[in-house]
């Protein structure tokens, strides 16, 4: 099997995540913040180490404010839903994933505008110049993903950070595709919530994420309960993390996690970056000598995470995915990738198209087998 | 007993931690119910000071926190609070 479908989750994971999320099932299964016994406590340990580590990661200055999520969607929600105020004004890029434009097309209800910033019909990417251009003086949040889901592509988030704070405007940024490849040192860059899950590139667990807050960011919280702490006052704690973590933990996925975050730190995230960003060029120049394939997005392997979308000529983007997977055993993603404006942006909608998304343990070789594949679908295409 | 008490789990884990960097002598208890009702958890000091070592760590945790003295009788006296 090649697995191509990192965008979607991490398959292939260090065998210190497996190690950790066994010992963890058999050790690590009191509740942690809940009862004062001692396996409550190493529960309790264990969860404050991979905050801390978290914390570390991304340049967060106080663990308080890394909050466990339960994927990117559960941040991102929590982010855009708790940032928005009836009569303000979001914006967003045509590159976000649904996981942003369902919510704030859902806040439009409840009297919370949006603009839609559209990016480059080639490369799909915006300028801080057109996020500024849309900013209104009741715009209470700015999105943008790091990297685009569907084309890879690279947004200017350092850029963007820059123009929201000297606007005074809160910045989120969905780094879904980025964390784990790219440094994101949040607030060195002045970004001031950033979400992304703990299953894709930082290898942990499904059901792992986490919403790191900068200094005196505060969204509403979307959900009240039950968490160890004030138990006597009946409103949510404003205290830093439960605020945000009603309910009981995935401490499981949460020390798979910190075994994922562990073992990218001792790699060093430039290591993975330059590794996906070579098969990511051997992928893109292979493409380029196969008649009829169109690739969207940047065609510099540079300017895109390792997340290639194309067309196989004459096929429908499911058959394809389909004969990769059951005839070469590639498993890849077809369609719209809950993406439809950015398939709308770089003109593969609204069918979609495939995407080719590589992880830390894809290799060389695995690149140039799916290149002969596709050659073959392709010599198939064009036949008919 | 010198006790020091968090308001959340997240300030029980990062106090013990830095205490234990610190080199003192501690032990995780459940908070006693005459101060919190809730799950919280507070940190006992064992050393051979245990009051000059909690009053020194209460004013150095970067976290809220409030330091006890119980009595063998259950009296409870505040001594310090860092809010």
């Amino acid at each position: 099997m090649i697995y191509l479908d990192a965008a979607a989750t991490s398959y292939q994971k260090p065998p210190e995540v497996y190690a950790r999320a066994g010992a963890a099932m058999a050790s690590l299964c009191a509740n942690p913040g809940r009862s004062g016994h001692r396996p409550a406590l190493e529960a309790g340990r264990a969860v404050y180490a991979v905050r801390e580590q978290a914390a570390a990661f991304f340049g967060v200055s106080d663990p308080d404010r890394v909050v466990f999520t339960s994927n990117a969607t559960d941040g991102l929600n929590l982010a855009v839903q708790g940032m928005a105020r009836p009569g303000g004004h979001i914006v967003v890029t045509s590159m976000e994933h649904n996981s942003v434009l369902r919510p704030v097309e859902a806040l439009e209800a409840r009297g919370v505008s949006h603009t839609v910033v559209w990016g480059d019909p080639v490369t799909g990417a915006v300028t801080a110049g057109q996020i500024e251009a849309a900013l209104r003086s009741e715009t209470v949040l700015v999105v943008c993903t790091h990297a685009a889901n569907t084309t890879g592509t690279l947004m200017p988030i350092r850029a963007i950070a820059q123009v929201c704070r000297r606007r005074g405007i809160p910045f989120l940024v969905d780094a879904s595709q980025s964390a784990g490849t790219y440094a994101i040192p949040m607030e060195e860059w002045g970004i001031d919530l950033l979400a992304c899950p703990g299953h894709k590139g930082l290898l942990g667990l499904p059901g792992t994420g986490l919403l790191c807050l900068g200094p005196g960011t505060a969204p509403a919280p979307l959900k009240q309960g039950g968490t160890g702490s004030f138990s006597m006052e009946l409103d949510q704690p404003a205290a830093l993390p439960d605020r945000y973590e009603s309910g009981t933990l995935n401490t499981v996925g949460i020390a798979s996690l910190g075994a994922g975050l562990a073992w990218l730190t001792a790699q060093g995230p430039e290591h993975v970056r330059r590794r996906e960003e070579a098969l990511c060029a051997q992928l893109l120049d292979g493409l380029a000598d196969i008649g009829g394939i169109r690739v969207y997005g940047p065609r510099d392997a540079a300017q895109r995470a390792a997340v290639v979308l194309l067309d196989v000529p004459g096929m429908d983007c499911s058959e394809a995915a389909f004969r990769l997977d059951r005839d070469y055993g590639i498993c890849v993603r077809s369609g719209l990738h809950c993406a439809p404006l950015a398939h709308q942006t770089v003109g593969s909608g609204p069918a979609g198209a495939v995407r080719l998304s590589l992880g830390p343990f894809n290799t060389a070789d695995e690149i140039g087998r799916t290149l002969e594949a596709l050659s073959e679908l392709a010599r198939l295409g064009r036949s008919r | 007993m010198i006790f020091l008490v968090f308001f959340t789990t997240t300030h029980s884990m990062r106090g013990e931690s830095e205490a234990r960097k610190q080199g003192l002598s501690v032990t995780m208890i459940p908070t006693p119910r005459g101060v919190a009702g809730s799950c919280s958890l507070s940190l006992r000091f064992d050393g051979a000071d245990p009051e000059g070592d909690g009053r020194a760590f209460c004013r150095s945790v970067g976290a809220p926190c409030a330091l006890y003295r119980q009595e063998d009788g259950g009296d409870l006296t505040l001594l310090e609070e860092r809010p």
